[in-house]
């Protein structure tokens, strides 16, 4: 969102390649659809790896996800849920020009974001310490968890939540800096596209927790 | 692509507000994550994984559909969405056909699938056709 020439506040500037400030802004969402589309096949990868690691090794995964606290990934679900639903909701008073509202309502989304990577952080620790690592770090000396590919669980574990952990932190500085337009006063009801775009991708992020909480801590 | 083509390009989401279509969403959502945690703690055996994975789907599609605007959304966006969501369906089935087809040995050991199957029990074993060339030289 970019313009080469000085322009209000809260006003877009039309590129001289589009036809209508509408065309401008529908290739903008496009983009930023494609983009989210070769996102979700990236993840697609760690899900795919889980579907076969836990079809060839059904019993280790079930042993597996038992060990993980469940509490703290449905914490995690609701804090993102809810980051998700404030972040559309400082889209829909872009809209409407309301920039304050903006600004706390991505304010309070970034917190949620803060929040997310607290309570993984915690969670890693506890992992790190009982030694449920990925491959040879695996260290964990509990009889009942010397199955065969128990390793590669936590590989895929760390593997789908460091990923995911990547986009929280991209997303939530993605937010920051729109949280900065938003206190500059800077969107408008024609002019929101930026911010649009960004809340897809946390949007996204919200997504892909969804099938990771039940897949990885219950079954 | 998008349907508004009046000359002031206003969109209808200008006039009036979703903030309640959000609340709703969010509510719901957050009732679905309940109903995850409950279900999955009920021990439904061989349903377990079926309950979760259609409760995800749920939240996944009100997602996609409210906060990120797919039904309001134009054409080339939901081809984007969808085609996305048929090539992770076929990947991750395509990949299962391999691994539940293939000659056994060649999964990983430890497995389940590494295994080969039993040996047949001993009469039905040794079973040999008869020999053409035996005993018919004229």
């Amino acid at each position: 969102m970019q313009s080469e020439t000085a322009r209000l506040p809260g006003q877009p500037v039309l590129a001289h390649h589009f036809s209508t400030l509408d065309a401008q802004k529908s290739a903008a969402s496009l983009g930023m659809w494609l983009f989210l589309a070769t996102e979700l096949l990236l993840f697609a990868g760690f899900f795919c790896c889980y579907t076969v690691y836990r079809f060839l090794f059904p019993e280790t995964w079930e042993v597996a996800a038992g060990t993980l606290d469940w509490t703290l990934g449905a914490a995690n679900t609701v804090v993102l849920i809810t980051s998700s639903f404030t972040a559309a909701l400082a889209v829909d008073f872009a809209k409407q020009g309301k920039n304050k509202v903006v600004a706390g309502l991505l304010g309070f989304t970034i917190a949620c974001a803060a929040i997310f990577l607290v309570i993984k952080a915690f969670e890693w620790g506890h992992k790190i310490e009982v030694g449920t690592l990925p491959g040879i770090h695996f260290s964990n000396t509990d009889p009942a968890l010397q199955l065969p590919a128990m390793p590669l669980f936590f590989t895929v574990y760390f593997g789908a939540t460091g990923l995911h952990v990547v986009h929280v932190i991209i997303g939530a500085t993605a937010l920051g800096f729109m949280f900065v337009r938003a206190l500059k006063k800077d969107f408008g009801p024609k002019h929101y596209v930026g911010l649009e775009n960004v809340v897809l991708l946390w949007h996204v992020v919200d997504l892909v927790w969804i099938f990771l909480f039940p897949l990885l801590y219950f079954i | 692509m998008t349907t508004s083509t009046n000359s002031s390009g206003e969109h209808a989401s200008e006039h009036h507000s979703h903030a309640g279509t959000y609340t709703v969403i969010w509510v719901i959502l957050l009732i679905a994550t309940a109903l995850t945690v409950i279900t999955a703690r009920a021990d439904l055996g061989g349903w377990a994984l079926v309950v979760a994975l259609c409760i995800a789907f749920t939240k996944a599609l009100l997602v996609l559909l409210y906060f990120m605007h797919l039904n309001e959304s134009g054409g080339a966006i939901r081809i984007v969405a969808g085609v996305t969501f048929l090539f992770i369906g076929l990947m991750i089935t395509m990949q299962l056909t391999d691994y539940a087809t293939r000659f056994p040995p060649s999964n990983p050991e430890g497995s389940h699938m590494g295994a080969m199957p039993p040996p047949p029990p001993a009469d039905q074993q040794g079973f040999e056709l008869p020999n053409p060339m035996v005993g018919t030289t004229p």
